[in-house]
């Protein structure tokens, strides 16, 4: 094709690249519809109903019940108690596990570093442990009487209940920064690659030391990495589920509705569905909310 | 791009608007077809479907399949109930299609799907018939106590005993307590030692049962039905005596705190450090397992009472077998379950693999059943099991919500052995949730 396209031409050539970009959408846009939007949309309607029984002892069968799930879980001290739990979790967690894969990207990214891809591997190889079983080794290590940690304090005359009501929140924080620590380090890592070594050449020749070069090139330019992983860490924080769950088995510390997935996993589990969806869509809600501020936020302040 | 969000987020809403309604379309028209009350066999090859977790099941349902060439059982070996099984379970129930012909449940759990309207009344298939071949006690949980109905046949029982190391009872000159108060008593004595060992074990993990089927020895009643609906009568005088005392042990700090089954609460027991433990008759197999160095310490003596000479037991745990409604081969799905629980064969296979303590009346002869035990230093356990079977009060009445129940009962727990609330608050929470639960799935709930 050469020359100037007619208009008609232009308009079909539009018709057909629409007709394209529907077709490559398509496997994604079905696949989405069907695995996420009609369960959404099926657990936000569901948690709209309510079980009504044709008299004592008669087959249930559920009726509309407009806002009385939400209502219900919103006056729900443990489940708000579960959702409290969660932030203050990730106001101290999260820092705590960012600035840790941080120091160690910095590290693995410096000249002066052996070993890299070996280093890169072993800080990465938790985030390969299924985090069951990762949950499940903790849980051992925890555990007094089989924990090699317990006994040394213990012999020392402190005394560290690891699964204790007190103890427990900051144990779960400790197994999840050991899983994801690696994980976002990696993100950070290769977001530090990326950098334009001419820049590091530039600042040495402006006279730029080391920590200056971090502070003013490498940070800057981590920030989009950095928003991604907070991101992640907001959603994956407040959905907080295996950890607990599987440590559930092991001590009494771990209420059924510590977390806001636990409390809707068990109300799935005693048959009340339409709760535990009401519980799912005030938790998506938060969490939307929460990493959509926190993504404003972060824009804004570029 | 020059799209406003608004815009964007138009063809989702579009999606998922016609996602509703697509499935609104598919839900209503569930009505349950009302099947006749005779149920005759079908006359006919068939397979039936049959969901269990017994470990060891499966060469049971091998040696029915070769004798019986015309009604196979095809075994799902599914994972516990509380770990995923009953969910299952509630989801097929739900979407009408996918329940087993066959599934095992707990006793506890039976009212719970008897109220989703989902078991079949096997009566008429001759379970009704096969009253006798069970332990008394079990029958008024299977059939709610409806005349002629019965809606599963029953597996194992859990009669509760208190075992007991006999080789640490004498090094601490500790008599075996007959009452609850000697037992405290006991308690106070082994804590008292300052050596780390302790009479027994308290912790809320799988605390529920184990709690209810004190309060079941006592003369509680939690539950109880007639025509205008449910009495929760969690928190009854039977009830808090029990809760009292084992408040006074916890405050007294005479118990451990290791959660039972465990591997933590396994090496306690092989160091000496756990003198005894309020079990059922199912538990033996688990501390053979796992305390195996303790072989030969153990003894088993009766529950201790509430009244001195009393002898009064409980059940703790045990599995029933129901025919979910809808199934297509109710006659033979009973047949095969009153086979694999009554069959001698196939009682010893249950009991031998997966450690179930039979239901069947006769099950209790089993060669396996009778006679000195090695592990328990040749002592005749299960005389005093027997005899523990013999004295469970028939009229306890499980709740149709025993899983949020037990997983307030065991949340409230948490904060008893923390000092932060008192038992009795944990019954008066407890009692609280279940009657909303019951409410919530609207039953009527008409509190004492």
């Amino acid at each position: 094709m050469t020359g100037h396209a007619s208009p008609a031409a232009l308009r079909g050539g539009r018709r057909r690249s629409r007709t394209a970009i529907a077709g490559f959408l398509a496997p994604f846009a079905l696949l989405f519809l069907a695995t996420y939007l009609v369960p959404a949309g099926y657990a936000l309607y569901k948690s709209f109903f309510v079980v009504e029984r044709d008299g004592p002892f008669g087959t249930p069968h559920d009726v509309f019940g407009g806002l009385s799930n939400y209502t219900k879980a919103l006056g729900d001290s443990e489940f708000l108690r579960g959702i409290g739990r969660m932030l203050l979790f990730g106001v101290v967690q999260y820092p705590l596990m960012v600035a840790l894969a941080l120091v160690l990207a910095l590290l693995l990214d410096t000249r002066s570093a052996r070993l890299q891809r070996l280093m890169r591997l072993i800080y990465f190889a938790p985030y390969a442990v299924p985090s069951v079983v990762a949950a499940l080794m903790w849980g051992f290590l925890y555990s007094p009487g089989l924990s090699p940690f317990t006994e040394g304090p213990g012999g020392l005359g402190i005394d560290v209940d690891f699964l204790g009501t007190h103890a427990i929140l900051w144990s779960i924080a400790n197994v999840v920064t050991w899983t994801y620590c690696g994980f976002n380090m990696i993100v950070l890592v290769t977001a530090l690659q990326t950098i334009d070594r001419d820049l590091y050449r530039a600042a040495r020749v402006d006279g730029a030391s080391d920590w200056q070069i971090v502070r003013h090139i490498k940070l800057p330019l981590l920030r989009p990495a950095l928003v991604l992983i907070t991101v992640f860490s907001i959603i994956g924080i407040l959905q907080l589920f295996t950890e607990p769950q599987v440590l559930s088995t092991l001590t009494g510390s771990i209420t059924s509705d510590y977390t806001p997935s636990l409390a809707a996993f068990n109300e799935a589990g005693a048959n009340n569905y339409s709760y535990a969806a009401a519980i799912s869509m005030i938790l998506a809600v938060v969490t939307a909310v929460l990493s959509t501020v926190f993504m404003r936020i972060a824009w804004r302040n570029r | 791009m020059v799209s406003t969000p608004r815009r964007r987020l138009r063809p989702l809403i579009a999606m998922l608007v016609l996602s509703l309604l697509a499935l609104a379309a598919c839900g209503g028209g569930d009505d349950a077809s009302e099947s006749g009350s005779a149920c005759a066999p079908s006359g006919e090859k068939v397979t039936i479907d049959f969901w269990s977790w017994v470990p060891g099941i499966e060469h049971a349902v091998e040696l029915w399949n070769e004798q019986h060439p015309d009604i196979q059982v095809n075994l799902s070996k599914v994972p516990d109930g509380r770990a995923g099984t009953y969910q299952n379970y509630n989801n097929a129930i739900r979407a009408g299609r996918g329940t087993p012909d066959l599934g095992m449940i707990e006793y506890d759990r039976l009212p719970d799907y008897r109220l989703q309207n989902a078991l079949e009344n096997i009566g008429p298939c001759g379970a009704a018939a096969a009253r006798d071949q069970f332990v008394d006690y079990t029958w008024p949980l299977v059939t709610f106590g409806e005349q002629d109905a019965v809606y599963a046949v029953p597996e194992d029982t859990g009669p509760m005993v208190l075992y007991y190391r006999a080789d640490l009872f004498e090094q601490y000159g500790i008599e075996v307590p007959r009452t609850w108060e000697q037992f405290a008593q006991a308690a106070d004595e082994v804590a008292a030692r300052g050596n780390g060992a302790h009479l027994t074990n308290l912790a809320p993990v799988d605390f529920g049962g184990w709690f209810a089927a004190l309060a079941w020895q006592n003369g509680a009643r939690w539950f109880d039905w007639d025509d205008e609906g449910w009495t929760v009568t969690i928190d009854d005088e039977p009830t808090r005596q029990v809760a009292d005392l084992w408040q006074q042990m916890i405050d007294n700090g005479d118990l451990s705190e290791v959660p039972t089954f465990t591997e933590e609460w396994n090496r306690a027991l092989a160091e000496d450090q756990l003198l005894s433990w309020v079990g059922a008759a199912w538990g033996g197999k688990l501390i053979e397992l796992g305390a195996p160095s303790t072989e030969g310490k153990w003894a088993v003596a009766p529950l201790p009472q509430w009244q001195e000479g009393a002898q009064a037991s409980a059940n703790w745990g045990g599995s029933t077998y129901a025919v979910f409604e809808g199934s297509d081969h109710p006659y033979e799905a009973t047949q095969f379950a009153l086979w694999l629980n009554t069959h001698p064969e196939s009682v010893a296979i249950l009991n031998e693999e997966g450690g179930a303590y039979p239901a069947a009346a006769d099950g209790t002869r089993l060669p396996a059943l009778t006679g000195p035990q090695p592990f328990f230093g040749d002592r005749d356990i299960y005389q005093v099991i027997n005899e523990a079977a013999g004295n469970i009060d028939h009229d306890w009445v499980w709740g149709p919500t025993m899983s949020t129940t037990f997983s307030t009962l065991e949340d409230e727990m948490a904060g008893v052995l923390d000092g932060a609330q008192s038992f009795r608050d944990a019954l008066d929470a407890t009692q609280r949730e279940t009657v909303e639960d019951l409410q919530a799935q609207s039953l009527t709930v008409t509190e004492r």
